[in-house]
């Protein structure tokens, strides 16, 4: 609160009224939570990270002057803030790097078990790898969202992909990474 | 070196979807960027479910609240500007002021300290013209004080 007086009775007698009501709120959160947080915690490495940009996601989300012609419209504006505030936080702490795995201990993210090896795996990749393939396989984007979201060209994402899966599947046959079935 | 595959989307579709299709089984041992793609599809596929299975975020009401509370507060934010504005002019002010009122006051402190070696009625007399400066630069710094910790405490 910036004034410790006044500011509250102002706060009070202002209606704020939110782009959505919560009902409809709570059905869109609902539908694209655990999509979106596990998103952030991929592409971030990091479970409080992950929490952090979720709820100021959909706190951009709520505050933005914005009409969604769909909830397929409104989800893809959410990855595309999502995405933004990740690369906010790599320019703030200069990482356009993979997460060194020092940093990985060190997070008090919740034991993941196969989770954290598929967790370590990821964080082996650049940032950007790590995003356009979790968008393009895990959320199933097609490439002119995907476009939409990076804020890059459509037709550079094709490139993207082909080159961040290549890096990917040599990681995976660096460490011997064998599908869950033919384990 | 090739970027892409016609095969490719029948491929992923057939690796991610769990279908043994023999034809796909055979191009796929044969081009590289299938392989790649089928792979790196396989592994984002377990890690995507994996992870969903684990998360955790918090309710969809905790966060509703908590953006229409960081809204409200934007908006109060934005009303009390100008009075912040306001009071953070009058602190300036006020720290030109007090050091002004002193160079005023200076002249009249000196004469009163110098009297005080005089006839006690000259020196009475003086005094109380000085000690009107003083009971004024006094107030006057008080003042200043007071205000500094009112707006310490208003804007923390």
């Amino acid at each position: 609160m910036a004034i410790g007086g006044p500011a509250p009775s102002l706060a009070a007698a202002a209606p704020v009224r939110p782009v959505m009501d919560e009902r409809r709120f709570e059905a869109f959160y609902e539908s694209t939570s655990r999509r979106l947080w596990s998103y952030l915690v991929r592409a971030s490495g990091s479970a409080s990270v992950a929490d952090d940009l979720l709820q100021e996601s959909y706190y951009r989300l709520l505050k933005a002057d914005f009409t969604a012609e769909s909830d397929e419209h409104r989800k893809n504006y959410l990855y595309r803030i999502a995405t933004n505030l990740l690369r906010d936080r790599y320019r703030r702490r200069r990482s356009l790097r993979p997460v060194e795995e020092s940093d990985a201990v060190a997070d008090p993210s919740p034991s993941m078990g196969l989770a954290d090896d598929l967790g370590r795996m990821m964080r082996r990749l650049s940032p950007r790898d790590r995003q356009i393939l979790w968008l393009a396989h895990v959320e199933g984007f097609r490439h002119r969202e995907i476009a939409g979201i990076l804020g890059v060209k459509e037709g550079s994402v094709r490139l993207m992909l082909f080159r961040a899966r290549k890096r990917l599947a040599k990681r995976l046959e660096e460490s011997g990474w064998q599908p869950e079935e033919s384990r | 070196m090739r970027k892409s595959c016609a095969w490719e989307e029948r491929v992923l579709a057939a690796v991610v979807g769990g279908a043994r299709d023999p034809e796909v089984e055979v191009h796929k041992s044969a081009c590289a960027v299938c392989r790649d793609a089928a792979r790196a599809a396989l592994f984002l596929a377990e890690a995507g479910r994996e992870t969903r299975r684990r998360a955790h975020p918090p309710t969809a009401g905790r966060i509703y609240r908590e953006a229409l509370r960081r809204r409200r507060e934007e908006r109060a934010r934005r009303a009390t500007r100008i009075l912040r504005l306001a009071q953070a002019g009058a602190v300036v002010a006020s720290l030109v002021a007090a050091p002004a009122l002193a160079a005023v006051g200076w002249e009249s402190l000196w004469q009163w300290v110098a009297g005080l070696g005089r006839s006690a009625p000259d020196s009475l007399a003086t005094g109380l013209q000085a000690g009107g400066t003083l009971l004024a630069l006094a107030g006057g710094a008080a003042t200043v004080m007071l205000y500094g910790l009112y707006a310490r405490w208003a804007t923390s």
